[in-house]
């Protein structure tokens, strides 16, 4: 019996641990003269619990309260005591201390009257070998630490006595010294109560200490101090309330004068801090830092409060604190062994490619040759012309400013958001920054290699065999859609095929790591703004993905939001204009092409030709051959390997992949039945070829699927025939490439005559009325601004006429002033000069395709022209023939753009950008080490529990290469199973606090966990294999 | 059993293979197989009408005669007047006619008064001096920057004169390229003539090209367009046999049809005939200007049978002239069908007589779907000839009156008799050829009615 000792108890959910609490209060050798229970939103089996435990004053409080108010209602059942040595013990019923402990807490206070607060040695609930704490300190600046690392207590650590603060749970404190200090600050209620209160009892000249030999079991059930769950709600709530109280502090503890310059401070470092998490692949935790910053902005009332309480007690100087807090080596020691730590458990999850030891560099090279020899007529000029081409912006400015919301200078000018393609074209002209228009010639070149680099990357998740991956990047790279678009002069499609593999390769991954998921996202926005038309197949794929990610769903949920977030401009605006379909259209200068027929598709050529088979096929002996034999044969190794990936081991992949072909294929026949587009009187059909990309795709991925699950003597030959058909299907395209007869070739990067070019670059406002004689008949009419219309200027809303009604007025009024100029007309050129601004008129040249009704009007038009005293001709250029406009003066108003984004735009821009650079900050590699394991270690191999376990016989797995695809197609669930909670980061980098080793992740939370009972593997942290961190094995130095 | 298993299991793989390449081919069958719903954007167009064209016709004005004193033999001065018809729809329609300088009348709408097509104006004149004497009756036509002159020649006793109009505003430089039968006539004046605004100029082809029975001549202007037209007349011993006025023809076609052609007597020289010389009967001027061209004549009758037909070998630039053959009275249309672009025109004469006269029938163009025709002289006739493959049906209005409908059958022609002084409209013409015909006793004149010029009509736009 220990008289004046009165402890209190905070009773919150009772059960068995309340239990265990309440026969440990009961087994002290002394117990405390008086027992208060506070009893919070009790029920009646709670109350009965305790009836039977000797309390001597059972308090019912209505509401969860904090523990310090909960403490402070207890205390009021007390009478108010003069004894000196009168003290209070606070417990909650999640500590149960060891029948000792009072004693000892009580000793230590006997012995030392300047002891202020005793507190005992904290354990894990389970474990009293496991170290919770042992006294509480601070760094330099202000961040709680626990004085020794949570591990394993071998004693190590009991010579310890003075400590800053111990932990609010189990402490005893003289009556005395709480009634001065005004007990627990209400300003933090959950967290940082005790280290605040044993700062202020040092401030106020009182000791705390901690006595090791007084052992208190915790189970940290967010009574006495923020629940220690690692669950990813309670985490999340845990980390929002450390940070709550870190700020609270920093306001409390800071000198008067730089309590303004730190609460300005808070909303710039929330933001930073956002950032750093965002780098860190933790984008959970933003929305707790902000929501702490904000309350922490708006809860100045407390701050000032707590000031006045420190002020009102304080009697030492804040330099006594100097001693007790974390030595700034030991800080760095700390950081360095997590750092440390991290590493190791990184190194042990990298995907080991083997880029060089498989033959990724001979890949590389024979494909850089490759490109070489198709494409070497296009080295050494500026720029490339084809079908869908023209330059690019001479400038980097420019180029970002087209893939704005802006004002688009085609034709008659705009307003409109930009293509999501504009910003693709930005990035490749910057790449390209010493003369933007080389970037072009720049993805010419490098096309084909970035194909074969993506599909031996994606082979090389797949399989690991070299020749597997060899052989999927020779199909890939020599695909005959990839060549026609390459031949053609269609550089979204280029694009298109280039990506997908890469966005296939990052997808497989999206699930297991931020870093990936958010390449995933940035590569699905890049391949959708280069074709729309993807975006119904890619959307189903993710659902798919969605559904199956399981725990890593989140991850894969961002995957469509940049693209949403680029497109949904465009979207909005073709829905407006009541062209849904518009935002179907191909970005980018349209093309028109034949319409391919479907078994065409069926055989990979996009186009409407047969890939140059036909040709070869006319210009011999075996004319008479249907090509679609040819077409069949060519095709059928592909074909029945990938539908033999059924009867490989991993069958559910090979459906998937597919159906993904199918998918592909299903969209490029609608695409040949949709044209969306339209140029003069062209009426442009969507680009077959990006459909059959992502066909051939999901074809290669169920043939690497079947070859990978072969034995050697079958695999080799049927690689080689694989790649071999591969090379010969496309040789025609690659023979028309190689020899210059493609439509793809080399020009100086200009689009107008160089009379108007050179005017141009002196005032930018020229304005040319080009006019081109159509096909069937007419003219086709438009204006070029400056040098020309560019790549990046080209605008899908414009060819869809989706913006058909803003620019009614004008398109009427530059048709008629077209009409008039080819025809003899007393219509006044001056009109449309002044509204356009037209100094030049340039008729176009034949191109010896269009036909006799194209030549009948060329020739009304030069006679009209020639003939009108208003223009006189200049030159007969390349381009065609060129008139000046008599009465143009230089600068014309209507040159210039009419408005500018507005209010609108910049909103539409800054999200964009917000959402971009947010993926961007999540996709940067740098991160990768501080996230937590997700991949299972591939060996070795531990006894499998998972449901997959069944879908991959062992002994036709070459490796565990095979299981990992599986594992990253079917969502990560049983990677998951690898990895409980507790494997988290202790610390990271960049948000150096130690709670936020509670790092909070969607997938851990138990509601989206279909297994049951998964807090056994939360108390019970297993570590499995050997890179798995255990708490206790933090290196010490 | 682990046999039974495995069996059981490579069995069960087999048939997923099996499954997987049905669906497949089913998948490809099905889209192949299937008529998929189409969706095609329309691409957006306007039908400009040029505005405000101010029509303009250009008559040549009275009849000129060189001097005889051959020192001044490029002098050329007007003998009497011409009569002048001007007709418009809406009839309404502020015409301002205005003299040029050095002869000729310009007849001259305001802006957009009235559509092209719908002004016409036509002049004739009777001349009885010594030396010219008959019909010379034209239609008043457009100036163009390039017109072609099929008619003329400058044999010993005949005088031809290209008349050169400017009804603009700015000066035209003015380029005559003369074909004859040997080619192109290399002729260093006929290069550079400066015709300036507001005036008429007659150049003498005997100056350019000496003896050339056949000439062609090709009228490009630059600068401002030229209405050129082509006066002939013929002295046959001391007698004058003839004279006539030649409007442009219809520009180098692989077809050519030739309205019109009025046979006032009997008789002709056969198309076989290698030794033809002279120019008192009937014979078709042809020349393919840029390629060698092979041209199958047909002579059709009024009633569209085909009375003769020949053929032609035209070597590039040189002209041809070869004889119709043995013609019975009456109103024929020459129909020319090349495999290269040709200009043609026909020459027909009253024959032997005191009172004697030519006249040249030009190849006339496909008219548009309106066309006002302005009658000059008596005993007019309109001839309309249909080329095409389909029976037509024309209406005929004269002078605002009710319109009466004309149908001509395929190949045939339509002949209505027209009073001096009408303006008549055609209506539902496209297609057809038209010219009006003047014959009586010894005097002859055909004018060919071309439609507006091309450079009037709509034309479409994509603003795209």
């Amino acid at each position: 019996m220990f008289p004046g000792i009165s402890a209190v108890l905070v009773v919150r959910h009772g059960g068995d641990r309340l239990q265990r609490t309440l026969e440990a209060i009961a087994a002290q050798r002394g117990t405390p003269s008086s027992l208060v229970v506070v009893l919070l939103e009790p029920d009646d089996a709670i109350r009965e619990q305790v009836g039977g435990s000797g309390a001597s004053h059972v308090v019912e409080l209505p509401n969860a309260v904090p523990f310090g108010e909960a403490v402070e209602a207890g205390l009021r059942m007390l009478p108010p005591s003069g004894d000196e040595r009168a003290a209070l013990w606070l417990l909650a019923e999640d500590t149960a201390p060891e029948p000792g402990v009072l004693a000892a807490l009580a000793a230590a206070l006997e012995t030392s009257p300047s002891v202020g607060i005793a507190g005992p040695k904290v354990v894990e609930w389970d474990r009293a070998d496991r170290l919770v704490s042992i006294g509480r300190t601070m760094t330099r600046l202000g961040r709680t630490v626990e004085l020794v690392e949570p591990g394993l207590d071998q004693g190590q650590e009991d010579g310890r006595s003075d400590v800053l603060a111990v932990a609010p749970a189990g402490l005893l404190v003289r009556r005395a010294v709480w009634d001065l200090l005004g007990g627990f600050d209400p300003g933090l209620p959950q967290v940082d109560a005790g280290l605040d209160l044993g700062v202020r009892a040092r401030l106020a000249g009182h000791r705390v200490v901690v006595v090791p030999e007084a052992r208190v079991a915790f189970a940290g059930d967010g009574i006495a101090e923020s629940s220690a769950s690692k669950r990813g709600r309670t985490r999340r709530r845990t980390d929002r309330r450390v940070r709550r109280a870190a700020l609270h502090r920093r306001l409390a503890y800071a000198p008067a004068w730089a309590v303004p310059l730190h609460w300005l401070a808070i909303l710039p470092l929330a933001i930073a801090r956002s950032i750093g998490m965002l780098v860190a692949k933790r984008p959970a935790a933003i929305g707790g830092e902000l929501a702490a910053a904000g309350q922490a902005l708006v809860g100045v009332g407390a701050a000032v409060r707590a000031r006045a309480r420190i002020r009102r007690t304080r009697t030492e100087r804040w330099s006594r604190l100097a001693p007790l807090r974390l030595p700034p080596a030991e800080e760095t020691r700390r950081r360095q062994a997590a750092r440390e730590l991290r590493r190791d458990r990184a190194r042990g999850r990298r995907h080991e490619l083997h880029f060089l030891a498989a033959g990724g560099g001979w890949v590389l090279l024979v494909a850089l040759l490759v490109s070489l020899v198709l494409n070497w007529r296009l080295l050494g000029f500026t720029g490339v012309a084809g079908e869908a081409l023209e330059p690019l912006s001479g400038s980097v400015a420019e180029l970002w400013s087209n893939a704005a919301y802006g004002w688009r200078e085609l034709s008659v000018g705009f307003l409109a958001p930009a293509d999501p393609f504009a910003g693709l074209l930005a990035i490749i002209g910057t790449l390209a920054f010493w003369f933007p228009p080389a970037g072009v010639t720049l993805v010419w070149l490098l096309a084909i290699p970035a194909a074969a680099m993506g599909a031996w990357m994606l082979g090389a998740r797949l399989s690991d065999r070299a020749s597997v991956r060899t052989v999927a990047a020779t199909v890939w790279a020599l695909a005959p859609m990839f060549l026609t678009a390459l031949s053609d002069g269609r550089p979204a499609a280029v694009l298109v095929h280039v990506l997908l593999p890469w966005l296939a390769f990052a997808a497989l991954g999206a699930a297991g790591s931020w870093a990936s998921a958010g390449a995933a996202a940035l590569l699905f926005a890049a391949v959708i703004a280069c074709a729309p038309s993807l975006a119904p197949l890619l959307v189903v794929a993710w659902l798919v993905a969605l559904v199956l990610a399981g725990r890593g769903a989140a991850r894969v949920l961002w995957m469509p939001v940049p693209a949403l977030a680029l497109a949904l401009p465009v979207i909005l605006a073709s829905f407006d204009a009541g062209v849904p379909l518009g935002a179907f259209a191909d970005p980018g200068l349209p093309a028109p092409g034949v319409e391919a027929s479907v078994w065409q598709l069926a055989a990979g050529f996009p186009g409407g030709g047969w890939g140059g088979w036909a040709e070869v096929f006319a210009a011999s002996p075996f004319d008479a051959v249907d090509p679609r034999v040819l077409a069949v044969a060519l095709l059928a190794p592909l074909a029945l390997l990938a539908v033999g990936s059924l009867a490989a081991p991993a069958a559910l992949d090979g459906l998937a992949a597919l159906a993904f072909a199918g998918g592909g294929f299903a969209t490029a026949v609608a695409a040949s039945r949709i044209s969306v587009e339209t140029i003069g009187s062209d009426s442009v059909g969507v680009w077959t070829g990006a459909g059959l990309s992502a066909g051939l795709l999901g074809l290669l991925v169920a043939a690497v699927c079947a070859l990978r699950a072969l034995r050697r003597y079958l695999r080799s030959p049927l690689a080689v025939v694989l790649a071999a058909t591969g090379v010969v299907v496309s040789l025609p395209l690659t023979v028309v490439l190689a020899t210059g007869g493609a439509g793809v070739h080399s020009a100086d990067a200009r689009t107008l005559p160089a009379v108007v070019t050179a005017e141009a670059e002196h005032d930018p406002n020229v304005t040319t009325l080009l006019l081109v004689p159509e096909e069937a008949g007419g003219l086709r009419a438009t204006l070029e601004h400056g040098a020309g219309t560019t790549l990046d200027e080209q605008s899908t809303l414009w060819y869809t006429g989706a913006r058909a009604e803003q620019t009614a007025e004008r398109s009427a009024l530059l048709a008629e002033a077209a009409g008039n100029l080819a025809s003899r007309s007393g219509f006044d050129v001056e009109a449309a000069v002044e509204e356009f601004g037209v100094r030049y008129v340039l008729l176009a040249a034949s191109d010896g395709e269009a036909g006799d009704e194209a030549d009948a009007v060329r020739d009304r038009a030069t006679l009209a022209l020639d003939s009108n005293p208003d223009v006189v001709v200049v030159a007969d250029t390349a381009f065609g023939r060129l008139w000046r406009v008599v009465g143009a003066e230089p600068g014309e108003p209507g040159a210039a753009p009419l408005a500018g984004p507005g209010t609108t735009g910049l909103l539409v821009t800054i999200v964009q950008l917000a959402v971009l650079l947010v993926t961007l900050l999540l996709s940067i590699p740098v991160g990768a080490a501080m996230e937590p394991a997700r991949e299972r270690r591939r060996r070795p191999r531990p006894p499998r529990r998972s449901r997959r376990a069944i879908a991959v016989p062992p002994e036709v797995e070459p490796d565990g290469d095979a299981d990992d695809a599986t594992a990253d197609s079917n969502a990560e669930d049983a990677a998951a199973d690898v990895l409980p909670e507790a494997e988290a980061e202790p610390d990271s980098e960049s948000e150096p606090e130690p709670q936020s080793e509670s790092e909070s992740e969607p997938d851990t939370a138990p509601e989206a966990d279909p297994r049951p009972a998964p807090a056994e593997s939360e108390s019970e942290p297993q570590p499995r294999f050997g890179t798995a961190p255990a708490e206790t094995e933090a290196p010490r130095a | 059993m682990p046999d039974a298993k495995r069996i059981t299991r490579v069995a069960l793989k087999c048939l997923a293979v099996l499954a997987g390449a049905a669906a497949a081919g089913a998948v490809v069958l099905t889209a192949a197989a299937v008529d998929w719903p189409e969706h095609r954007a329309e691409p957006p167009s306007v039908l400009v009408q040029p505005s405000e064209s101010r029509q303009l016709r250009v008559c040549p004005g009275p009849l000129l005669e060189l001097a005889l004193d051959a020192s001044e033999a490029d002098v050329a001065s007007p003998i009497g007047s011409a009569a002048r018809v001007v007709a418009a729809v809406p009839d309404d329609a502020e015409i301002v006619e205005s003299d040029l300088v050095g002869d000729g009348t310009s007849v001259e709408t305001a802006r957009g008064a009235v559509d092209p097509g719908l002004l016409a104006a036509a002049q004739s004149q009777e001349a009885g001096t010594d030396t010219v004497r008959g019909l010379a009756a034209v239609n008043c036509i457009e100036a163009v920057d390039e017109a072609w002159l099929v008619g003329g020649s400058t044999a010993v006793g005949r005088s031809s004169l290209v008349l050169l109009a400017n009804p603009g505003t700015v000066a035209s430089t003015v380029e005559l390229r003369i074909h004859g039968q040997d080619g192109l006539i290399d002729a260093p004046g006929a290069a550079g003539i400066v015709v300036p605004a507001g005036t008429q100029q007659a150049i003498s082809l005997a100056g350019l090209a000496p003896d050339e029975p056949s000439p062609v001549v090709q009228v490009v202007a630059t600068g401002a367009p030229i209405a050129a037209s082509l006066e002939q007349s013929v002295i046959r011993g001391l007698a004058p046999g003839g004279v006539d006025l030649v409007g442009a023809s219809a520009a180098p076609a692989a077809r050519q049809v030739v309205p019109g052609v009025a046979i006032a007597v009997a008789g002709g020289v056969d198309p076989g005939e290698e030794h033809a010389t002279g120019d008192d009967f009937a014979a078709v001027r042809l020349l393919a200007p840029e390629t060698d061209a092979e041209a199958d004549i047909r002579i059709l009758g009024a009633d569209g049978a085909e009375v003769a037909s020949f053929g032609a070998a035209l070597v590039a630039g040189e002209v041809l002239d070869v004889p119709l053959g043995e013609l019975a009275a009456g109103e024929y249309t020459l129909d020319v069908d090349a495999d290269e672009p040709v200009v043609a025109a026909v020459r027909v004469d009253t024959g032997e007589g005191d009172e004697r006269d030519f006249a040249w029938a030009q190849a006339a163009a496909a008219l548009g779907q309106r066309q006002l025709v302005a009658v000059a002289a008596e005993d007019g006739v309109l001839v309309l000839a249909n080329p095409g493959s389909t029976e037509r049906i024309a209406t005929i209005a004269v002078d605002g009156a009710e319109p009466g409908e004309v149908r001509i059958a395929p190949g045939a022609s339509a002949s209505v008799p027209v009073d001096a002084g009408s303006g008549i409209l055609l209506g539902d013409a496209d297609g057809l050829r038209a010219a009006v015909v003047h014959s009586s006793a010894g005097r002859i004149a055909i004018a060919a009615v071309q439609p507006p010029s091309p450079l009037d009509s709509a034309i479409r736009v994509y603003p795209r």
